[in-house]
């Protein structure tokens, strides 16, 4: 799985210019604005029920103007496919539900009003598709006092063990990554890491926890760097790292300073130890800014981890993917969100809602929220569903269900967190599979 | 393993890229009086003009040669057909700040536009290594250290040796007085802006060998360096670039062992303050002064 290049990143902060890549995503996200009609969900009551034959809203809460333009039609490109599917199968509860969109712009301060207006005028509201890691800090404590179920677009480690009933996170914790590097370390024997991170942004998250997991696991980390991006150079770090010869390397940073400490890192030690990289590691622009500052030859030591999407054979993404290209007129290049770990969890979390509030028998958020977490867990009797429909008919016969969707089985922690596994991956522009991450060593590593 | 000596080695590359910069931003500005922000811009573009070079088949040293001259020329063009012109008009040593900054911006929206937001890199040989007591250098590494001393050692001979030195240096001091006496002030600006044109391009091919790769972004994120090291030395001092420089970045390498790399830049900044709390002129304002080589 990868992210395209213009969507690439929500669950890391922005940083860096990227204007060119807001212009190219421009386009998109005007068409899917468009699409959702730019409406700001209308009426009052907060947590409220809606009429009862008016449409429930799905409110993506995200950017779709600014640099992080791209995000909030991430959100759009999994809510569509599912409400198309939901309002066809007769919708819930005598209401059909529609997609729409609340710009942030990607700033805490404008995304402020937006929230406040989602909640003060939005009766017909039922959850919030995001925020996104842009927003998330200035939101998130609006949509739970209004009650209002919200599934981030955020890997935010300070939300790793919160307590809000009404956050549901199904994208994995940026930390998981993190744990995913330790846990393949340890499952390859190595005793000695050596953990090198970008300070600021999501390497604050995997950084810490690819050390303390390694250590959790028996590991120690025998050099920890940390690169502040636009330095003329980072040749002592290199020499840290290469002084305390490791099995392993643990690798977090952007382009442009990875060029510079890899290629210097190469200099000193000649020949790289297997580092180990994260998703954002996986972008062609990564790729392109590293191979030409130490060849493509030198990438063959490094493995990128990153969360596993189902594969096309799984029932709940064959029904996806069919829906996806049935809304293509309200998905732009609709074909691009196909793999796409956050429009996955938008079909998801879309599907979820819907059916807790069937389940619940009722529309009002504060009651059916509750029923999410049973939506997704096993158990005895439980009949295991794969799209809206199904569920809404074993809900109708009176039996409690396991819904499975695009994701394939969605594993909540008690902090509402997804516990998704990982895949090893080649690094490179045409990525292979090296294998899935031992389960039981990323438990082991994040204690 | 204690790599406070190898570091060392590590900050005298950094600090012979960061000299020709240091003190082609100070000469400039000693005899223009001009801030121009937009330097590091010119590094940038610079940079990439020898990107194009080596693509077309130029070595990295040909190509940094050839892009030392166009950032003359255009260094020289632009304070020609812009700088000058806003001068004339009076506008003001604020208004002149903020024509570089503007001037910055458009050179670095220019430089995206033609060569992409993705860092490029120069085909350089492999990597082997040269060691000296503890510290080690690359061969490019040497090349960059040779050029900085080159850098050094013509500049000196410019200012000392050389009539047109000698004038900058006259209008530097004074520039009334300089014209009363026959130098032609604008001849010796041209000139300034020519001299730290070609030093602000070297930097620039040079930054972009040590950082391994050649960004949109990287000039300007490099002037902050540039600007501490001149300020150090003492704003207009061309000898206090010069040891501003080695200053620097020796400090940026030293402090990433002390410190850690995330307060590295930190640690130097505390330092040029602290410095400039003891000595307001910079390092070597009052010597420089005293010598007659300012």
């Amino acid at each position: 799985m990868r992210l395209s290049q213009q969507n690439a990143g929500p669950r890391r902060r922005a940083h860096g210019k990227r204007r060119l890549a807001a212009l190219a995503a421009s386009a998109a996200v005007g068409a899917l604005t468009l699409a959702a009609c730019g409406s700001s969900p209308g009426s009052t009551a907060n947590g409220g029920s809606g009429s009862a034959s008016g449409k429930l809203d799905l409110v993506a809460l995200d950017p779709f103007s600014g640099a992080d333009a791209s995000y909030g039609p991430l959100a759009l490109s999994g809510c569509y496919p599912a409400v198309h599917l939901i309002n066809a199968a007769g919708g819930v509860l005598g209401h059909q539900l529609e997609c729409t969109s609340s710009d942030t712009r990607g700033d805490p301060q404008d995304a402020v009003p937006a929230a406040n207006a989602l909640v003060a005028n939005g009766s017909n509201v039922v959850a919030v598709l995001g925020p996104s890691s842009d927003e998330i800090l200035s939101v998130m404590g609006i949509l739970e006092q209004a009650k209002l179920p919200s599934f981030p677009m955020s890997g935010d480690s300070q939300y790793d063990h919160q307590t809000n009933p009404y956050f549901w996170r199904l994208v994995p914790p940026d930390a998981d990554e993190g744990y995913a590097m330790a846990a393949w370390a340890k499952d390859h024997g190595f005793t000695r890491a050596a953990a090198v991170f970008a300070s600021g942004s999501q390497a604050q998250a995997d950084g810490p926890a690819s050390q303390s997991g390694f250590k959790a696991l028996g590991g120690s980390i025998v050099a920890s760097v940390s690169l502040t991006p636009g330095q003329p150079s980072y040749s002592t770090e290199a020499a840290q790292v290469a002084a305390s010869h490791p099995q392993v390397i643990f690798y977090d940073a952007g382009a442009p300073e990875s060029a510079t400490f890899l290629a210097e890192l190469v200099q000193q030690m000649g020949k790289l130890p297997p580092v180990y990289v994260v998703e954002t590691e996986e972008e062609p622009g990564w790729i392109t800014a590293v191979t030409g500052a130490i060849g493509a030859k030198a990438l063959r030591s490094f493995t990128a981890f990153e969360s596993a999407t189902p594969a096309s054979t799984v029932p709940g993404w064959k029904t996806f993917s069919t829906s996806l290209s049935a809304v293509a007129s309200q998905v732009p290049d609709y074909k691009q969100y196909l793999n796409d770990p956050f429009t996955l969890s938008y079909y998801d979390a879309s599907n979820l809602v819907a059916l807790a509030m069937l389940e619940a028998h009722s529309t009002k958020p504060a009651v059916f929220d509750k029923y999410i977490m049973g939506l997704t867990e096993p158990g005895a009797g439980k009949v295991v569903v794969t799209n809206f429909a199904a569920g809404k008919k074993a809900l109708a016969e009176g039996k409690q269900i396991q819904y499975v969707g695009a994701l394939g089985t969605i594993t909540l922690d008690k902090y509402h967190n997804i516990a998704a596994p990982f895949v090893a991956l080649t690094e490179g522009s045409n990525p292979k599979q090296i294998g899935t991450v031992p389960t039981n060593l990323m438990v082991g590593a994040a204690g | 393993m204690n790599l406070v000596l190898p570091s060392l080695g590590f900050g005298i590359i950094t600090a012979s890229t960061l000299l020709p910069a240091a003190v082609g931003f100070t000469l400039q500005f000693s005899a223009t009086g001009v801030l121009n922000i937009a330097f590091g811009a010119q590094m940038t573009f610079a940079a990439f003009i020898a990107y194009v070079c080596t693509q077309a088949g130029l070595s990295i040293w040909l190509a940094l040669a050839a892009a030392a001259v166009c950032g003359a020329l255009a260094s020289a063009l632009l304070n020609r057909f812009l700088l000058t012109p806003f001068a004339r008009r009076g506008t003001t040593f604020f208004g002149m700040v903020v024509v570089t900054i503007a001037l910055a911006l458009l050179v670095e929206y220019a430089v995206e536009l033609i060569w992409g937001p993705l860092p490029v890199s120069y085909p350089l040989t492999a990597p082997g290594l040269v060691h000296v007591g503890p510290m080690s250098f690359t061969h490019s590494q040497l090349v960059v250290l040779a050029i900085g001393v080159v850098f050094a050692i013509g500049t000196h001979a410019l200012l000392r040796y050389t009539r047109a030195g000698k004038a900058i240096r006259a209008v530097a001091d004074n520039r009334d007085l300089a014209r009363s006496s026959g130098i032609s002030a604008q001849r010796i600006t041209d000139l300034a802006w020519l001299v730290s044109g070609l030093m602000g391009g070297a930097a620039g091919v040079m930054l972009g060998i040590s950082l391994s790769s050649v960004s949109y972004t990287m000039g300007d994120t490099f002037l902050l360096e540039i600007v501490a090291a001149a300020v150090l030395g003492g704003v207009g001092q061309v000898y206090g670039a010069m040891l501003g420089a080695l200053v620097i970045g020796v400090l940026l390498q030293e402090s990433a062992i002390v410190l850690g790399g995330a307060y590295a830049p930190i640690s130097a900044f505390a330092v040029l303050i602290l410095v400039l709390l003891i000595r307001p002129t910079g390092i070597l304002a009052g010597a420089a002064k005293a010598k007659g080589v300012s």
